[in-house]
């Protein structure tokens, strides 16, 4: 069984004008392309409307505009769903219509059946911005073989458009590109609807719900017979006391954990729920230490840079260092100390020849040249005592004209240096020796050092140099993650406080529901070895026994079912999970990043009480097993699509129904789009496709763009496809129609 | 009495021309200790780094100022920058000019000298005289490039101006 979708005819529908629009479809895939405006959104929302009286329309909430399913019949979005043009052109009065008609053909293995399913919405108008309804006008209409004229039919509209697309696989097969990322039929506790739906858990579960129900009144009916027991023995009573209290401590510890699980399950949901949200904000907070690394590492730069400025200016008077002194070369000025040394030295020489007449010219020559602070003439009259005679500064032996040459010569000179209290001679010598002292403690400063501002400079530079790299790194991260102040309004201080102590408590109930659990599994034993004991005693008693094999037998089925259940859920995600994976991959053959990624259905089992807990969750993971979580995102819808696709492969029925995608490759990249199209084209599963997309149209040339001539280039072999360009009329007057290929 | 002479050099006072103290504080922190680091222009720590680069740029450019007002900033002498003192009155004393000006030219010159504190003295007038023209010129080319001690290299452009 099948359907296929021969034409529809959107009537006053949004920018759609008057009732004859029919787009027609061939039976295999339908592309429909246009520019913004030109229709394709109020197209699909045709289809919803049709399958379920609603369309998908911006409203305002608050100061913003958001997307909202909301009923085509309300009458406070009438006017926007009722084309403007018509609507103006009615008179006062007049009554006006719009709405849907759709042809569809039910096929079986015996016949084929073409219906018509007409979904008018007559009003009044009465003013410009006022009207009345008159009339929901809906009819099923079957088209009769041979004069293919339409005929009235007593079927319901909801029965046919049912066949059409079953209610339960609406959310796979009529699909909006912008929220394929998030369906929630795939997320949470509706994909577990999902699954319920497409296995036969839900028939297990009604199974497992009687089995419950018979064990309670057995375990009830036990209870009772045990107590009504005259038979028993003291021993026995207390034993049966003791199981009593047990079984009741069971039920307690039972409902215990049944709370705590719905609270952990809660807690698990609310952090899945902020789980984005939370590593947004981690991401965020990470970026923002990375942001505050690198101005730091500037400021760090900044501070080094202004070290080696003060350092410098510092260096100019340190003494150590003493920069001023490298400025210019001063050698010269040696020249200049000798010139004036050589005066004194005359100076004193004239005064010494004046005072000491007696001194040979050769001695007085030598005499000029020494300087009258040392030696001391004490040392020198050391160096020529008999035991000594030698000299202190060259360690020579000192011979006997040596020692006369210290003895009547320098020991005078010196002497009188000391001594002699000629002011000239004292004035002359002082001044040569502290000119000599000057000159002496300046001289090591006097060459210049050339390089040492450019060496200065150079380091300055580099560090300047590093500051720029560092701002423009800053500027690009700024550029990419944004400022401080983005970063920090994008961090969802409670957000994170809120998953780190919701993960806390979850940390703590789940080592709770462990101790619990495993006391729960102690308490059955003991509960087991209670009842044995008492059976043991009480083999006569025959009810008893029976009642026991009872409950014996129930527990095993409880088990069985269980298992069944468990083998189900295992069944179907690793079918899934293989199946949405070839999909996936598929879809993803041109793009060599995703090569490596896996798409994983995984089912979580969790023993509570006496039965298991199931949750459901599918996600991309990277080769290194990472999972990969980015709502929305280009691969998320990918994930999604290729999930939509495994699912049906699951169910394997063929041509059942059409799948009507309007934008699902609006979040794709391009060569994901290309192998969206090759995927859908040569599908063995999908029959009839209607993609509507705007993704194929340049805007600029105000055609067809490539990919869109590659996607022709696939149709146009294909007898049962059809290519169509959707172009808006002017003033809302219509929409044109325009079949590159036009199929079967 | 050589050591006299020296002694009596580093234990000069420290002055500043009065008129140039305002200038001065372009080129000496005079606030004391710099709490913020950054950089902000040219400034020497001290007033014995300002009145040392003054008396270099002085000497250098041959500016002299007589006859000013003077303030003194300190009394601790130049025992601590003996080196730095000693370099510029070295390069003083080598100007056949400052020769004659401290009777050092000749024996009958010579004796016009007192004592040695007479000589410590003269050359500490003739140093101030020079820092307080280098000083001066200072100030004067920063009249004409108010920018001038911005930057820290800016000695390497005094230099140019007094090659």
């Amino acid at each position: 069984m099948s359907s296929v979708i021969r034409h529809i005819n959107p009537i006053n529908w949004f920018n759609y004008k008057g009732s004859d629009n029919h787009i027609y479809f061939s039976s295999g895939t339908n592309v429909l392309v246009g520019t913004n405006n030109a229709g394709k959104t109020k197209l699909h929302n045709a289809f919803r409307f049709l399958l379920s009286d609603r369309v998908i329309i911006k409203v305002k909430v608050s100061d913003d505009k958001v997307y909202q399913e909301i009923k085509a019949d309300n009458e406070k979005y009438t006017l926007e769903i009722f084309n403007e043009s018509a609507y103006s052109e009615l008179k006062i009065n007049d009554i006006g219509s719009f709405g849907v008609e759709l042809c569809f053909t039910k096929k079986s293995s015996t016949e084929e059946k073409n219906y018509i399913v007409k979904k008018i919405i007559k009003l009044r108008k009465i003013s410009d911005s006022k009207f009345e309804i008159t009339e929901n006008f809906r009819q099923v209409y079957s088209v009769d073989p041979r004069t293919k004229k339409p005929r009235r039919t007593s079927e319901k509209v909801d029965d046919i458009v049912n066949f059409l697309i079953t209610p339960m696989y609406r959310k796979f097969f009529l699909v909006e590109g912008e929220q394929m990322g998030m369906m929630t039929p795939l997320q949470g506790e509706g994909l577990k609807t999902t699954i319920k739906n497409l296995t036969s858990i839900n028939t297990i579960d009604k199974v497992v719900d009687v089995v419950d129900s018979l064990q309670k009144k057995v375990d009830s009916d036990i209870k009772k017979y045990e107590s009504q027991l005259d038979s028993l023995s003291e021993a026995d009573k207390l034993l049966m006391t003791q199981k009593h209290a047990k079984e009741n401590e069971l039920k307690e510890l039972g409902e215990l954990i049944e709370s705590d699980d719905t609270l952990r399950q809660e807690l698990e949901d609310n952090i899945s729920n902020i789980r984005v949200k939370n590593d947004e904000s981690k991401d965020k907070k990470l970026l923002l230490s990375d942001l505050e690394g690198l101005l730091n590492d500037k400021k760090n730069i900044e501070e080094r840079i202004d070290y080696n400025y003060r350092d410098f200016i510092d260096s100019l008077t340190d003494s150590k260092s003493f920069y001023i002194s490298k400025i210019f070369d001063e050698n010269h000025v040696n020249d200049d100390f000798e010139k004036i040394d050589k005066n004194f030295a005359g100076f004193l020489k004239e005064r010494r020849i004046e005072l000491e007449k007696n001194i040979s010219e050769e001695d007085q020559l030598i005499l000029q040249k020494l300087v009258k602070t040392e030696p001391h003439p004490d040392i020198l009259k050391e160096m020529i005592e008999d035991h000594v005679k030698k000299c202190y500064i060259c360690k020579s032996n000192l011979g006997k004209e040596n020692v006369d040459f210290i003895k009547n010569v320098l020991i005078p000179h010196y002497e009188m240096s000391y001594d002699n209290d000629d002011y000239e001679l004292n004035l002359l010598s002082s001044i040569k020796d502290s000119i000599k002292i000057i000159f002496h403690e300046a001289r090591q400063e006097y060459s210049s050092d050339e390089h040492f501002i450019s060496e200065a400079k150079e380091r300055i530079a580099d560090l300047t140099q590093e500051k720029i790299d560092k701002q423009k790194e800053i500027d690009d991260f700024i550029g990419t993650h944004g400022d401080k102040d983005d970063l920090d309004r994008a961090i969802d201080v409670n957000i994170l406080d809120q998953f780190a102590s919701d993960n806390l408590d979850l940390g703590k109930l789940k080592s709770e529901l462990a101790i619990n659990n495993k006391a729960l599994k102690a308490l059955k034993t003991e509960i087991k070895d209670l009842s044995e004991k008492l059976e043991k005693n009480n083999k006569s008693d025959n009810k008893l026994e029976s009642y026991n094999n009872l409950n014996d037998f129930i527990t095993d089925l409880d088990v069985y079912f269980e298992k069944i259940k468990e083998n189900v859920y295992d069944d179907f995600a690793l079918s899934l999970q293989e199946k949405a994976s070839l999909r996936f991959k598929k879809l993803m053959r041109n793009n060599p990043t995703t090569k490596n990624h896996k798409l994983i259905v995984k089912v979580d089992k969790r023993d509570i009480g006496y039965r298991k807990k199931y949750s459901f969750e599918i996600y991309l993971q990277n080769k290194r097993g990472k999972k990969l979580t980015q709502e929305g995102g280009a691969s998320s819808t990918l994930e999604t699509l290729s999930v939509v696709f495994g699912l049906i492969d699951y169910a394997n029925k063929k041509q059942t129904f059409p799948f009507i995608a309007d934008a699902p490759i609006s979040r794709l990249t391009p060569d994901t789009k290309e192998s969206f199209f090759e995927t859908i084209i040569d599908d063995e599963i999908l029959s009839q496709n209607i993609i509507i997309v705007m993704d194929l149209w340049d805007n600029k040339k105000n055609n067809i763009n490539e990919l869109a001539k590659d996607v022709l280039k696939l149709i146009e072999p294909k007898s049962d496809s059809s290519f169509i360009i959707l172009k808006p009329k002017e003033n809302n007057m219509g929409v044109e129609f325009n079949y590159l290929k036009n199929g079967k | 009495m050589a050591n006299e002479l020296i002694q009596s050099i580093l234990g000069h006072r420290l002055h500043i021309d009065s008129d140039l103290e305002e200038f001065s504080k372009q080129i000496i922190n005079t606030e004391g200790y710099i709490k913020d680091k950054t950089f902000k222009k040219m400034l020497m720590q001290t007033w014995y780094d300002g009145y040392l680069l003054s008396l270099y740029v002085g000497i250098k450019a041959n500016t002299r100022k007589s006859g000013s007002k003077k303030t003194e900033k300190s009394n601790r002498g130049w025992i601590s920058r003996k080196k730095q003192y000693l370099y510029l009155i070295s390069l003083l004393l080598a100007k056949p000019e400052v020769q004659i000006e401290l009777n050092l030219d000749s024996r009958e010159t010579i004796k016009k000298i007192a004592d040695m504190k007479f000589l410590s003295d003269s050359i500490k007038t003739i140093c101030d005289e020079y820092a307080f023209g280098g000083l001066q010129f200072l100030k004067d080319e920063h009249e004409k490039d108010p920018n001038l001690f911005e930057d820290p290299f800016f000695v390497e452009n005094v230099k140019e101006l007094i090659s």
